[in-house]
C-alpha cells in the first residue's frame, strides 16, 4: 500500500511541443547589460552566450536521475527544467552544487528548493500557455523563471526586500519578460492583478491565507508545501470549485512520496 | 580544604551539567540529557583511567599523593583546569556546525558529534580527577569524600535555578567556572600541608597572577563566542528572517527560553477552512526553547467575542467541541504550544482554567485583557493541576487539549508527552461534567500514526463498557494537516453528531471517525487515494472493541489485553497507547518494518531516520567505544599486578553498581517528569535528592564492615526494586499536590532509596580496593558503566517502558551483590584511614 496521492495533474497537460523561450531575443541584450547588475555581478559567467559543457551535463543528469526517474512525466516540465540554468540562481560559491539533489542556501538566510520539488510543484498545477500565476515567495528567482516558461503571465511576490532586488534583476537579465516581481507580504497576494489561474506557495505555513484563496480564479489551483521550511515532507493541492464562499468549495489533494532532501546544516553556515 | 574543593567542584560540574542540558535543549531539538549525563560520566571515568596509569608509577605517587600538601596542589591545578575548560567547551560548542539529528543525511555531523563529545568530557575528566585524587589519596575517608562530593553535586544541581533568571543562559555557562577559580588558584596547600609545600605555594603566588590575567582576558574574549543560539531549522530562526519581525523580550529559566517574537507576519491558525474568508490578525508569538511556540493576540487585539462576531475561531476544527450544541460555560485548556483553543474558549465566551508551568508564559498569559473576567491562569503542570480539581469535585463542560509537536518531524520520539497517555486521559475524563467532551488537536501524520494512536489511548481511557461500544463515543475531524479528536463518555446525542456533521460539512473538514460514519465521508475535501485515516482509526477501534467485548463475556483480560496490545504493535508503525510508563507518544518506529514502510511511503524514509534513536545509536556507539578504551588499559595494567583481589572483582563490582546506579535514576528522572512537567527539572530534582541522600548513605557506609557489604548490596537492591514496582502508585498522589509540597515530597520520598544505594560505592572501595591505583581503576569502572548506561537507557526506555530500567537495575546491584559475597573473605583487611 502507498500512502498518499501521486497525481500527474489534475488536468492533462498539452502534447510536448517544441516550444521556444520567448525571452531569447533579449538574452543578447541582457548580457550586454552583465556589468550593470549587481545582482549578477556575482556570478562572472552568468549569461555568457554559450554554457559550460560541464553544467549543460550536470543539467542533464538531474533531469534524467532525479526527475524522470522518480515520478515528473511532463514532457514539458522535463523539457524547461532542462533548459533553465540553476545554476545562475544560486551564489556563486554554491554554483558548483547547483544540480545537486538538494536544496540550497540563497542569500537572506532562504534556500532554493531540491530541484525535484521544483518540478513536482510546476507538474502539479498543469500550466497552459496562457495561465496566469502568482508564486508567493520568488527567492532566488529560480520558481518563477521555469514558471515563465510554461505559463503566459507570472506575477511573483517576496517579502524580504534583498532576495526581491537580486531576483528582479536576474530575471530581468535573463529576459523573462513576462515575469512581474513586487515586493511585499504574500499573504495578502497581489489583488490589483487577481484573479489568477494558479498559485503557488514556496514556504511552509499552517493555514492557507484567505486573500489567496480570493485571488484564485474558480476552477483554478494552488499548490503549497507542508512541513518544516528545511525539509518539506508533503505537498497540498487545493481546487477551488466553487465560489469560494464555504469550505465546501474547495478540495484538497495530498500529493506524497516527496521525497526531500533537506539543506544540510554546514551548508547553511557557509 | 581537600573536602571544601571535592564540594565545590563537584557543585560546579553538575551545574554544568544542567546547564549543558538547557543548552542542547535551546540549540538542538532535544535536550539530550542522556547524553550529557554520559559525557560527565566518561570524564568522571577517563579520569579515574588516567590517574590509575599515573599513581602506578612511584614517582608520582611520591611527589602528588605522598603529602597532603602535595594531593591538595594536584586537586588545585585539576580544579583550574575544569574551570578553564568548561569555558572552552561552550566556545568549542558554539563554533561547531553540529546538528544532531542531521546525522541520518550528513556523514559529517557524526564528526562534528564525536568532537562535540570529547570537548564536553574535558572538564567533566578534570572535575573527575579531583574527587578521583581525593580518593586515590587515601588521606581521607572514602564515606567521608563521598559525602562531599554528593552535597557538593546537590548544591550544583540548584545553582542553575537561581542563574538563569537572573543572569540569562550565556553568564550562567561561566559563572561555576568563576566561582571555582578562587578556590582552585589559593595556595590552599600551604594552609593544609605546611613546612616546604607551603612556602613554595608563597613564593609561586605571584605566578599565578600571570595565569589568572591570562584566563580573564581569554574570558572578556570568549563571552561573545558563547552566545547560544537555536538551530538554524527552528522555528524562531525562520521567523526572525521576515522584516520588521523582533524579538521583544527573553527570558532564561530552567524550565526553557522564552523569546517573545512580535512582526506583522506573525499568524498562526492550524486546522482553519478554507472557506472561512476572514484574514487572521496578526499575533505574538512565545516561542520556547526556540522551536514550540504559543501564541497570543497582540496587546490591543482581544480575542473577538459574542455570538453575532463571526471570527477565523469560529471556522477552524480545533474549535469543534464549541460547535456542538451551545458553548461549554466552562473550559479547561492544556496547552503544549500552540494557543488557538484557549483563544477559541474565550472567544466562544466560556470561564476558561488554563495551565501554564511556566512562570513567564504565564505571567505574559495573565496580561491578556480576558484575564480580569474569563481567564484564570494556574502556573503549574497540567497533569497536576487536572488531579487536584478533581480531588476538589471541580468539573469542566470541556477538556481542550493542544500540542503540535516540534516543526520537524521525528524529532519529538524520544520527548516524553505526560498529556498524552492512557493515565492522562482517565484524568481528564474524570473532571468532565456529564455531557462534557474532551477535545485534543494535533498534526496529521502518514502512514496514519499520531490519529489512531490517540483514539487508542481515548480507548484504553474510557470505562470498559464506553470501551465495548468504541465507536459512540469517539468522533474525529481532520483538514489536510491537523486533526481533532473528539470523546464523550457518555454516548454521542444524535443532536450532537448531526451539528458535528454540519459544522464539517460547512467548513470543508473530512470525518475520520463519528457514530454512523459514511463511506463518503472520510475523503471528501482533503482527499487521500484512500481515506487511510478513517481506516486506521477504525482499525484500532475495532482491536481495542473487540478484546474489551471478549474480556467481558471470557472474563480473560490479561490475555486479551496483551493480544489487542499486540496486534496495535504488529502493523507498519507502532500504535500501542502511550502510557506513563512508556510516554513516548510520538515514537512509531518498528525498525524490523523498516523495508516495509520505505516502500509504503514511496522511498521517504527521512522522518524516521530523523528519530531519536538514530542520534541515540550514534551516541552509544561512540561512548561504548570511549568506555571500553578508558577501562581496558588501566584494567590490563591492573591485571598484571599482584594482588589479593583479582582485577576482576573491583571491575566487575563498579561496573555492576554504576550501571545500576545510573539507570536507577534515570527511571527516576523519566518517571518524575509526568510530576514535575519537564525533563530538566525532573533532572535537577531527581539528581539533587539522591546526590543529598547518598552523601548520608556514603557516611552511614562508614559504619558498616566490609565483609558486610554484600548485606548492604542486597539490602539496596531490594530497595531499588520496592521502588521500581511500587513508585507508580505513589503517582496519583504526587499529582494531588501543589507544586512546592510536591516537589518537597519527591525528595523526601527519594531518601530511603538514595541511602541505600550511597553505600555501594565507598564500601566497595574499603572492600575491593585498597590501593591507589586500584581505586582510580573502581572510580573509571563505575564512570564507565554510567557512560554507556546513561545512553543504553533511553534506548530501553522506549523499547520497553521506564520500568524496565529498575528491573535492570536491580539485576546490576545483584551482581554486585555476588561479586560482594564471593570475596568477602579474601579481601584484604580495611586499612586505618587517616583523617583529614
Amino acid at each position: 500500500m502507498l500512502f498518499g496521492n501521486h497525481i500527474p495533474g489534475h488536468r492533462r497537460c498539452r502534447a510536448p511541443e517544441a516550444r521556444t523561450f520567448a525571452g531569447a531575443p533579449l538574452l543578447a541584450v541582457a548580457a550586454l547589460l552583465l556589468p550593470l547588475s549587481p545582482a549578477l555581478a556575482q556570478q562572472p559567467a552568468a549569461v555568457a552566450a554559450t554554457e559550460h559543457t560541464a553544467t549543460i551535463r550536470a543539467r542533464s543528469a538531474m533531469v534524467e536521475r532525479q526527475l524522470r526517474a522518480r515520478d515528473i512525466d511532463n514532457p514539458r516540465v522535463l523539457e524547461v527544467m532542462g533548459r533553465v540554468r540553476r545554476h545562475l540562481f544560486v551564489p556563486e560559491r554554491m554554483q558548483g552544487s547547483a544540480y545537486r539533489d538538494s536544496a540550497l542556501p540563497i542569500d537572506d538566510g532562504q534556500t532554493i528548493s531540491q530541484p525535484y520539488i521544483v518540478a513536482l510543484m510546476t507538474q502539479q498545477l498543469a500550466l497552459e500557455q496562457d495561465d496566469r500565476v502568482l508564486e508567493v515567495g520568488t527567492g532566488s528567482g529560480y520558481q518563477a523563471a521555469v514558471l515563465a516558461e510554461l505559463a503566459g503571465e507570472v506575477f511573483t511576490i517576496e517579502i524580504r526586500p534583498l532576495l526581491h532586488e537580486q531576483s528582479k534583476q536576474r530575471l530581468a537579465a535573463l529576459g523573462y519578460a513576462n515575469v512581474r516581481a513586487f515586493e511585499g507580504d504574500g499573504y495578502f497576494g497581489i489583488e490589483q492583478h487577481a484573479p489568477f489561474d494558479h498559485i503557488m506557495i514556496t514556504a511552509a505555513i499552517d493555514h492557507i491565507p484567505a486573500p489567496l484563496l480570493e485571488q484564485l480564479a474558480p476552477g483554478g489551483t494552488m499548490i503549497l508545501p507542508l512541513g518544516n521550511p528545511f525539509s518539506y515532507q508533503n505537498l497540498v493541492l487545493v481546487t477551488k470549485t466553487g465560489s469560494g464562499s464555504s469550505g465546501a468549495d474547495y478540495t484538497v489533494d495530498l500529493i506524497l512520496g516527496v521525497l526531500f532532501v533537506p539543506m544540510t546544516g554546514h551548508a547553511l553556515q557557509n | 580544604m581537600a573536602l571544601a574543593l571535592v564540594f565545590a567542584v563537584s557543585a560546579a560540574s553538575l551545574a554544568l551539567e544542567a546547564l549543558l542540558a538547557r543548552y542542547f535543549a535551546l540549540t538542538q531539538w532535544h535536550h539530550l540529557s542522556f547524553m550529557v549525563i554520559s559525557i560527565a560520566l566518561l570524564g568522571f571515568s577517563a579520569s579515574g583511567a588516567w590517574l590509575n596509569l599515573v599513581a602506578g608509577g612511584r614517582r608520582w605517587r611520591a611527589a602528588h599523593l605522598a603529602s597532603p600538601g602535595g594531593v591538595l596542589r594536584a586537586m588545585q591545578r585539576a580544579a583550574a583546569a575544569m574551570a578553564v575548560t568548561s569555558i572552552a567547551m561552550f566556545v568549542v560548542l558554539r563554533l561547531l556546525p553540529l546538528d544532531f539529528f542531521r546525522i541520518p543525511n550528513e556523514p559529517l555531523q557524526l564528526l562534528f558529534l564525536a568532537a562535540s563529545y570529547l570537548a564536553c568530557a574535558v572538564p567533566f575528566f578534570f572535575a573527575g580527577l579531583v574527587t578521583a585524587i581525593a580518593f586515590a589519596a587515601g588521606n581521607q575517608r572514602p564515606g567521608a569524600v563521598y559525602a562531599a562530593a554528593m552535597a557538593g553535586s546537590a548544591v550544583g544541581v540548584l545553582l542553575p535555578l537561581a542563574l538563569l533568571p537572573l543572569a540569562g543562559l550565556r553568564a550562567a555557562l561561566v559563572i561555576p567556572a568563576l566561582l571555582l577559580l578562587p578556590l582552585a588558584v589559593r595556595p590552599g596547600a600551604a594552609a593544609a600541608g605546611g613546612g616546604a609545600g607551603g612556602r613554595r605555594g608563597r613564593r609561586l603566588l605571584p605566578l599565578l597572577v600571570l595565569p589568572a590575567a591570562a584566563l580573564g582576558a581569554g574570558m572578556v574574549l570568549a563571552y561573545p563566542a558563547m552566545e547560544p543560539r537555536p538551530g538554524p531549522y527552528k522555528y524562531l530562526a525562520h521567523m526572525l528572517r521576515f522584516p520588521d519581525t523582533r524579538e521583544i523580550s527573553r527570558h532564561d529559566t530552567i524550565r526553557g527560553r522564552i523569546d517573545e517574537v512580535a512582526g506583522p507576519t506573525i499568524r498562526f491558525a492550524p486546522g482553519l477552512s478554507l472557506g472561512a474568508g476572514i484574514v487572521v490578525p496578526a499575533q505574538r508569538a512565545l516561542v520556547r526553547d526556540g522551536d514550540a511556540a504559543l501564541f497570543v493576540a497582540e496587546p490591543g487585539g482581544a480575542v473577538e467575542r459574542g455570538p453575532n462576531v463571526i471570527s477565523w475561531l469560529d471556522a477552524i476544527h480545533p474549535a469543534a467541541a464549541f460547535h456542538l450544541g451551545p458553548a461549554p460555560d466552562t473550559a479547561l485548556v492544556l496547552q503544549e504550544g500552540g494557543g488557538v483553543l484557549l483563544a477559541a474558549a474565550l472567544h466562544a465566551g466560556s470561564r476558561v482554567t488554563v495551565a501554564e508551568p511556566n512562570g513567564i508564559v504565564a505571567r505574559r498569559l495573565r496580561e491578556l485583557p480576558e484575564a480580569a473576567t474569563a481567564l484564570l491562569v494556574v502556573q503549574d503542570e497540567p497533569r497536576a493541576l487536572v488531579r487536584r480539581l478533581a480531588r476538589r469535585g471541580q468539573r469542566f463542560g470541556a477538556v481542550l487539549i493542544e500540542d503540535w509537536g516540534a516543526s520537524l518531524a521525528g524529532t519529538a520520539s524520544h520527548t516524553q508527552e505526560p498529556l498524552l497517555t492512557v493515565q492522562a486521559f482517565r484524568d481528564y475524563l474524570a473532571v468532565l461534567e456529564p455531557g462534557g467532551v474532551l477535545s485534543v488537536s494535533r498534526r496529521l501524520l502518514l502512514p496514519p500514526s499520531n490519529a489512531p494512536r490517540l483514539a487508542a489511548v481515548a480507548m484504553q481511557a474510557l470505562p470498559p463498557e464506553a470501551r465495548r461500544a468504541a465507536q459512540d463515543h469517539l468522533a474525529m475531524i481532520r483538514n489536510w494537516d491537523s486533526f481533532t479528536l473528539l470523546v464523550s463518555p457518555r454516548p454521542w446525542p444524535a443532536a450532537e453528531v448531526a451539528s458535528l456533521r454540519s459544522f464539517a460539512a460547512r467548513h470543508g473538514f473530512d470525518l475520520v471517525a463519528l457514530p454512523g460514519l459514511r463511506p463518503d465521508e472520510p475523503n471528501r475535501f482533503n482527499r487521500l487515494a484512500e481515506p487511510f485515516h478513517a481506516h486506521a482509526v477504525a482499525a484500532v477501534l475495532e482491536t481495542m472493541r473487540s478484546a474489551a467485548t471478549t474480556t467481558a463475556t471470557t472474563g480473560a483480560t490479561p490475555q486479551r489485553r496483551s493480544q489487542a496490545t499486540a496486534a496495535l504493535a504488529a502493523g507498519l508503525v507502532d500504535l500501542r497507547p502511550a502510557t506513563d510508563d512508556r510516554p513516548f507518544f510520538n515514537r512509531f518506529v518498528r525498525w524490523n518494518r523498516l523495508a516495509d514502510y520505505q516502500r509504503a511511503t514511496g522511498g521517504r524514509l527521512y522522518g524516521l531516520l530523523l528519530s531519536g534513536d538514530v542520534v541515540a545509536l550514534a551516541v552509544l556507539a561512540e561512548a561504548l567505544v570511549l568506555a571500553l578504551v578508558l577501562l581496558a588499559v588501566p584494567w590490563l595494567r591492573a591485571a598484571r599486578r599482584p594482588a589479593a583481589v583479582p582485577s576482576t572483582a573491583p571491575v566487575g563490582y563498579f561496573l555492576a553498581i554504576g550501571a545500576g546506579f545510573i539507570l536507577m535514576e534515570l527511571m527516576l528522572i523519566q518517571r518524575l517528569t509526568v510530576a514535575l512537567g519537564d525533563p530538566v527539572v525532573s533532572f535537577k530534582v531527581v539528581l539533587g535528592a539522591l546526590l543529598v541522600w547518598s552523601a548520608g548513605g556514603g557516611l552511614a557506609s562508614e559504619r558498616v564492615a566490609p565483609r558486610r557489604a554484600w548485606l548492604a548490596l542486597a539490602a539496596a537492591a531490594a530497595v531499588v526494586l520496592a521502588y521500581t514496582l511500587a513508585g507508580s502508585l505513589a503517582m496519583p498522589w504526587l499529582l494531588g499536590l501543589a507544586r512546592a509540597p510536591r516537589v518537597a515530597a519527591i525528595v523526601v520520598l527519594l531518601a530511603p532509596l538514595g541511602a541505600a544505594v550511597g553505600v555501594a560505592f565507598p564500601l566497595g572501595l574499603r572492600l575491593l580496593a585498597p590501593e591507589p591505583a586500584t581505586r582510580a581503576l573502581a572510580w573509571a569502572a563505575n564512570g564507565c558503566a554510567s557512560v554507556v548506561g546513561a545512553v543504553a537507557s533511553t534506548l530501553l526506555a522506549v523499547a520497553q517502558g521506564i520500568t524496565a530500567l529498575g528491573l535492570v537495575a536491580v539485576a546490576a546491584y545483584a551482581c554486585a551483590v555476588l561479586v560482594a559475597a564471593a570475596v568477602r573473605n579474601r579481601a584484604a583487611p580495611p586499612r586505618q584511614d587517616a583523617r583529614s
